[in-house]
């Protein structure tokens, strides 16, 4: 800022801006204030720049804390006889009216200029109105430049006008003026007021008592009056003669555009030109003589007709028949800023010769790119952690860069008024309506006008978190300084709200997520107002300031760990679409683990629910949509990869919720067999799966129990026609036909087929193998035959077979109605899940129900909930009872059984039950069912085939191929060597499905990774952690044969679903995850082909997106 | 004669410097020079531009079919104001295209510097292209990339200044530690610069 002080002569560019600052100096201010705000700013900060380099002896500069001070001590500075200058954008004049107006009754003493820097077109402010009106309001004489170098002739001849009239002068500007660079020519330096630095007490004239003021007003109307007939002459009024009887009246920018557009077309000398400069009071006898002279006048003046209707009243008054064009005739627009172009297109009106744009091409559109908050910026990390704690608030925000949290991710911005309303409209909304308000405002802004607003707030018990979004700097307008730091004196935020009497206060640096969560979560929690004040600094200002900034470390992804899942390259992905709510879930997750210390064992490859499941469904996957609410997008997941969902929604044996993370941290595993219920319940729609584009080839399925309804879904997926032979007379195998309903509802397993069945699959009931039809004759009419044929054959027990009154649980279970079980005693023999169901079916047929198992409690192999709500219907247990005799005595069955020790282990690790001597016992029964299981009934079917059995019966396969010993024919299920699962019989469907698939595409038969177990990483220490407890699915027998529990609503069942879903730490990392992205919109985060990527340019190491990563792939790195 | 020179680009680009740095240069011939800019909200990431008038009197805009030169750190900003330019009118392009943040992760289609350059060449446009970050890259700074533009400006010959008098402007109006690398890429953007037209 060397050149500003230089003497004459000596020219430069300058912005006009800093050409006032110079014109200033010129004229020997000695005094200037402001507050910064575009497109005024660098007016006080040149001055300010001036100032510090204390080149201009005497010179004093003052950032004010609003417009409203910055008059206020210019009128100090004034009366005390020096000259001095405020400059303030349009809107701060609002702020400053009270003192503005005054001020012009009250005079000057030493010479005053208030620069008021309009913004048509709104480039930077919330409205654009015209300041020109408060001239008029005030009675102030309003000078407008045009050029750099007029404001700084003008600034220098205004001082002395001021003086001679004893008034302030309003210098107006507007944007495209205050920031345009031209050279100017220095003057040389005017002597300052010799007088300057006394006040003499003159209270007649200086203190407004209605008495003075009342005398002042026409004092003020007669100043005016004597400004008028100088605004007639040059510099503050232009005439340039026309030839014709057209002539134009231009202000400010205008004036130069109609110049332009004059010289372009060379067509000077046809129209007069009237510059006006001095646009308050406008010389009422020049314009007169002007209309006069060319009775047909545009006028060029941007915003409202402030010029045009004065000249009608001219034109009017004196009676003179001209016609005047502008915006009442709509020849120009009265909102927004001027171009060439439509200044041109008014001007031809005047002068037909101009033709506007006739040779230009039209550009295409392209994507609109409105201003972002900048990377590293301290109000992003904000914004996600409020947000992260209170999701859906009203958003008052305030003026300030921090309004660009308007956009996504944020749109965090719901009402902006004005400097301070965030605090005020945000105080009066929350007790105005019921949900929360979240009030942001910038430091310099809460200065400014917050003080008085959150005083209103605490004084009327408004409810406001009031976030004051602490930078250090008024980044907005330039990084000035203000009273939170880098002036005189540094004020404590926080201190002035517990002053006032904040309910909550604290002062948190947004980037410390735990501290920073827990302060938004207490004070939301925290009834009247709270502060939080938010302190980051402005990662610009440092740098534009001149202070350190250098950026030490940077951040980058780590391709292995983002977007990354244990089943993606298996080929078990998903392959879900990114879902922005679902991102929320997990990254909440992360940032509130961090807040209770949880040592996670975080980006697990695989999460464990998922490497549990025998089709390694991604359940940490549907959990995180239903945590999100989005109950379809959970089906869908679901769906993609289980054909069966309500099957397994309520007989699954769950092996997820035992892999669940949850359990080594001494918590219940999440109900994630409840969830999928809950996703079934509220997304389910049919056609997720399409068929695939059509292959021509044929495949048999023999069996239409979960293993072959499962194949044929995948089969017709994979694009291969698909007939179903069924033996029985409906599709659904043996859980259709014995399981009980109460635990079973059909009418939802119904659905799961039904869907199936719409994709397109030939079904043919009633066709049993072996009876209707052979292998062979499928072989010859299909392409690959399935084999799903179960077990069907009751396994033998001993002594048992042919005594009256013991009857096969299995059949029982199909018919329980040909029994009548009232009163009588059941004996059951087994501990798997057929042996509960039977002992829960006849016990709630009115028999009185004993189970008998040759193990213990613990090595029962059906379902511990199963077991436990067995017992609370009121079934008794034997344990350790193995029977060896049967006999059937006067109706009544007698049964001797062995008492049992276990004694070392079998092959499948439970306890070898072995007679204890001499420990038997007799019972007698009514009835007893025997549940010990079954075997496969292949050997009768398949005889002849070719097709090779085991031991046991089963049919033979490979299990790398699942094909049997027959080419082209393959086997899954209970009836080829399965375990006896509903799952499992779902991944011997589908993996064979696969494996059809591969053979009839390429010939060879592969089971494709993504069937093979998955080996389970487990690496973490269980960390301290406060266990919750399951908030859904505590009593399973509450949920039995209904979707949800008695007493119940469906938005009781949903809510509670979100929430026990919300239980799920999001242990495993996530391929669809875009979290960085989506959480902090940070413009140093793009997409690349392969995930997202850091530029390395734009990074400033802020580190808000490590912060929230879910996969721990975003990593910090040192740069020199 | 005057000179009708906008310049385009994204907030961070130095879009300012290249217009401060070429009305430094008309100041220092001693022609007449008006310039305008933003400031304040629209260089968060928004847009920027500058016009730049040389002897052409002090109006700061620049109207439809009135540029003689369109200077552009980025591709699509280019396009925006692809009509400025009059018939004839040259292009300097910084091999450059930002997705405008709330596109990315979209499929939404933004152009590409060749799309861009297919347009200005079929509607008759000189195009003057330039690796502008590369060479600021090399020149040891990204924030240098507004000078390899001015060697390009040079290079084209539309304007009446020679690098002597770029180098001179550009020393002005620079301070610090970046000075030297922006001569660097000034003079690597005059020389690694190529021109396209239909």
């Amino acid at each position: 800022m060397k050149d500003l002080a230089k003497q004459p002569p000596f020219s430069t560019l300058l912005l006009t801006n800093q050409a006032i600052v110079r014109g200033a100096l010129e004229a020997g201010v000695t005094f200037a204030a402001t507050y910064p705000g575009t497109p005024a700013s660098e007016i006080g900060d040149t001055f300010y720049r001036v100032f510090r380099s204390g080149e201009i002896p005497e010179f004093r500069f003052e950032y004010a804390v609003n417009e409203k001070a910055a008059i206020e001590t210019v009128i100090g500075f004034s009366q005390a006889g020096h000259r001095a200058m405020a400059s303030m954008k349009h809107v701060g004049l609002n702020v400053a009216a009270d003192a503005f107006m005054t001020f012009a009754y009250l005079g000057v003493k030493g010479g005053t200029v208030i620069v008021s820097a309009d913004d048509p077109g709104c480039h930077s402010s919330q409205n654009e109105q015209d300041n020109r009106l408060f001239a008029k309001l005030a009675y102030m004489p309003m000078i407008e430049p045009a050029t750099p170098q007029e404001a700084k002739d003008l600034v220098v001849a205004a001082y002395p006008l001021s003086e001679d009239l004893a008034v302030p002068i309003l210098l107006r500007l507007t944007t495209r003026i205050a920031h345009m660079r031209g050279i100017v020519d220095f003057g040389p330096f005017k002597s300052r007021p010799e007088n300057r630095g006394v006040f003499v007490k003159d209270p007649y004239n200086l203190v407004v008592l209605p008495a003075n003021a009342r005398r002042l007003h026409p004092k003020l109307l007669k100043k005016l009056a004597r400004a008028e007939a100088i605004f007639g002459k040059a510099p503050f009024a232009r005439f340039t003669p026309g030839e014709g009887k057209v002539g134009i009246i231009a202000t400010g920018v205008s004036r130069n555009y109609v110049k332009n557009i004059l010289q372009e077309y060379n067509i000077g000398a046809q129209a007069a030109l009237l510059e006006m400069a001095g646009t308050n009071p406008l010389p009422k006898t020049v314009i007169a003589d002007f209309l006069a002279k060319y009775p047909k006048v545009l006028i060029v003046e941007e915003l409202q007709p402030f010029v045009e209707d004065q000249v009608l009243a001219i034109a009017g008054g004196k009676g003179l028949g001209v016609e005047v064009l502008g915006k009442h005739t709509d020849d120009l627009p009265e909102v927004g800023e001027f171009d060439i172009d439509t200044v041109a297109r008014a001007m031809s009106r005047l002068i037909p010769d101009i033709k506007v744009g006739s040779e230009s091409v039209q550009a295409p559109d392209v994507p609109i790119r409105p201003p972002v908050l900048c990377p590293g910026c301290p109000h992003r990390a904000t914004y996600a952690m409020v947000k992260e704690v209170i999701p859906d608030a009203i958003w008052s925000t305030d003026i300030g860069c921090y309004t660009l949290g308007i956009n996504k991710p944020f749109e965090m911005a719901d009402l902006l008024v004005c400097m301070g309303a965030s605090v005020t409209a945000g105080g009066a909304l929350s007790v105005a309506q019921q949900k929360p308000v979240v009030a942001f405002i910038g430091d310099s802004t809460f200065f400014h006008m917050g003080l008085s607003g959150l005083a209103n707030a605490i004084f009327n018990r408004h409810n406001l978190l009031l976030v004051v979004l602490d930078n250090t700097t008024t980044a907005m307008t330039g990084f000035q300084p203000n009273p939170g730091w880098g002036g005189q004196a540094t004020i404590d935020i926080e201190k002035i709200a517990q002053a006032m009497g904040a309910a909550f206060t604290a002062t948190v640096d947004p980037y410390d997520t735990p501290r920073m969560l827990n302060a938004v979560k207490q004070a939301a929690s925290t009834p009247g107002v709270s502060v939080i004040v938010s302190k980051s600094p402005c990662v610009q200002a440092g740098e534009k300031s001149g202070f350190t900034a250098r950026i030490t470390t940077k951040y980058r992804i780590e391709r292995s760990k983002c977007q990354h899942c244990g089943n993606l390259d298996a080929g078990r992905h998903c392959r879900m679409p990114i879902q922005r709510d679902y991102t929320s879930v997990r990254v909440n997750k992360r940032l509130w683990s961090m807040d209770v210390k949880v040592d996670m064992p975080k980006a697990l490859e695989n999460p464990p629910c998922t490497a549990a499941c025998p089709i390694n469904l991604c359940a940490q996957g549907y959990v995180g949509y239903v945590a999100a609410g989005d109950f379809e997008g959970a089906f869908e997941l679901v769906r993609k990869r289980l054909p069966l969902p309500s099957l397994c929604a309520y007989v699954c044996h769950h092996p997820c919720e035992d892999a669940c993370t949850l359990n080594a941290m001494g918590d219940d595993p999440v109900a994630i067999r409840m969830l999928k219920r809950a996703a079934i319940h509220f997304g389910r729609r049919g056609g997720v799966l399409k068929p695939g584009e059509p292959t021509g080839k044929r495949v048999a399925v023999v069996g239409g129990g979960p293993a072959g309804l499962s194949a044929a879904s995948d089969l017709i997926e994979a694009g291969h026609g698909v007939t179903i032979f069924e033996a029985s007379d409906r599709l659904g195998g043996i859980p259709e036909q014995v399981i009980p309903e109460f635990r079973l509802p059909r009418e939802e397993y119904e659905k799961d087929i039904r869907d199936i069945v719409d994709m397109g699959v030939d079904v043919k009931l009633n066709r049993a193998m072996g009876r209707d039809f052979s292998l062979q004759d499928l072989q010859k009419q299909y392409d690959a035959v399935l084999l799903c044929i179960g077990r069907t054959e009751p396994r033998r027990l001993a002594g048992a077979e042919g005594v009256e009154g013991v009857v096969d649980a299995m059949a029982f279970l199909r018919d329980p109605d040909a029994l009548d079980l009232k009163g009588r005693s059941v004996g059951v023999i087994g501990g798997g899940n057929t042996a509960m169901d039977t002992a829960r079916q006849a016990r709630r047929m009115g028999a009185e129900v004993m189970v008998f198992y040759r193990r213990d409690q613990a090595s029962m192999p059906a379902l511990p909930e199963e077991v436990h709500a067995a017992m609370q219907e009121g079934v008794t247990f034997e344990f350790l009872a193995s029977p060896r005799s049967f006999e059937n005595r006067n109706g009544q069955v007698e049964v001797v059984f062995d008492r049992m020790e276990l004694k070392g282990t079998d092959a499948d690790g439970r306890g070898r039950p072995v007679p204890v001597q001499g420990g038997d016992f007799v019972r007698s029964m009514d009835m007893c069912m025997k549940a010990i299981g079954e075997r496969s009934g292949a050997a009768a079917v398949l005889q002849g085939s070719g097709v090779t059995l085991d031991k046991g019966g089963s049919i033979q396969i490979d299990p790398d191929t699942m094909m049997t010993s027959v080419d082209g024919v393959f086997a899954g299920g209970d009836g080829a060597m399965g375990q006896g699962t509903v799952i499992h019989a779902v991944r011997d469907g589908k993996a064979a499905a696969a494996a059809i698939d591969a053979f009839l595409k390429t010939g060879k038969a592969v089971v494709p990774d993504q069937y093979k177990p998955v080996k389970q990483e487990k690496t973490f220490k269980p960390p301290r952690f406060k266990a919750q407890g399951r908030l859904i699915e505590q009593d399973p027998i509450e949920w039995e044969g209904r979707i949800f529990p008695e007493g119940w609503t469906r938005e009781t069942f949903k809510q509670k679903a979100v929430e026990e879903a919300g239980r799920c730490i999001q242990c495993g990392t996530c391929a669809n995850c875009t979290a960085c992205i989506d959480k902090t919109g940070c413009p140093a985060i793009i997409m690349g082909p392969q995930g997202p990527e850091i530029l390395e340019d734009q990074c400033v190491g802020c580190g808000l997106c490590a912060l929230v990563c879910p996969n721990d792939a975003i990593i910090k790195y040192k740069v020199e | 004669m005057a000179f009708r020179i906008q310049i385009v680009g994204v907030g961070g680009h130095g879009v300012i410097l290249v217009a401060r740095v070429l009305s430094q240069c008309a100041a220092d011939a001693g022609m007449h020079c008006v310039m305008s800019e933003v400031h304040g909200m629209s260089q968060r990431g928004g847009i920027v531009h500058s016009s730049v008038v040389i002897d052409g009197g002090d109006a700061p805009l620049i109207g439809t079919g009135q540029a003689d030169l369109l200077v552009a750190s980025e591709a699509g900003e280019a396009l925006r104001q692809g009509g400025l330019l009059k018939a004839g009118g040259t292009l300097v392009l910084n091999e450059l295209t930002v997705l405008p943040p709330h596109m990315v992760g979209t499929d939404d289609a933004y152009p590409s510097v060749d799309e861009v350059t297919r347009w200005f060449t079929e509607h008759g446009f000189r195009v003057w292209r330039v690796q502008g970050s590369r060479i600021a890259e090399d020149a040891g700074s990204i924030r240098v990339m507004n000078s390899a533009m001015l060697g390009t400006i040079v290079k084209s010959g539309v304007l009446p200044f020679d690098m002597k008098q770029m180098t001179e402007a550009l020393i002005t109006v620079t301070r610090g530690r970046l000075r030297e690398k922006n001569i660097a890429a000034l003079h690597r953007g005059f020389e690694e610069c190529r021109m396209e037209a239909l």
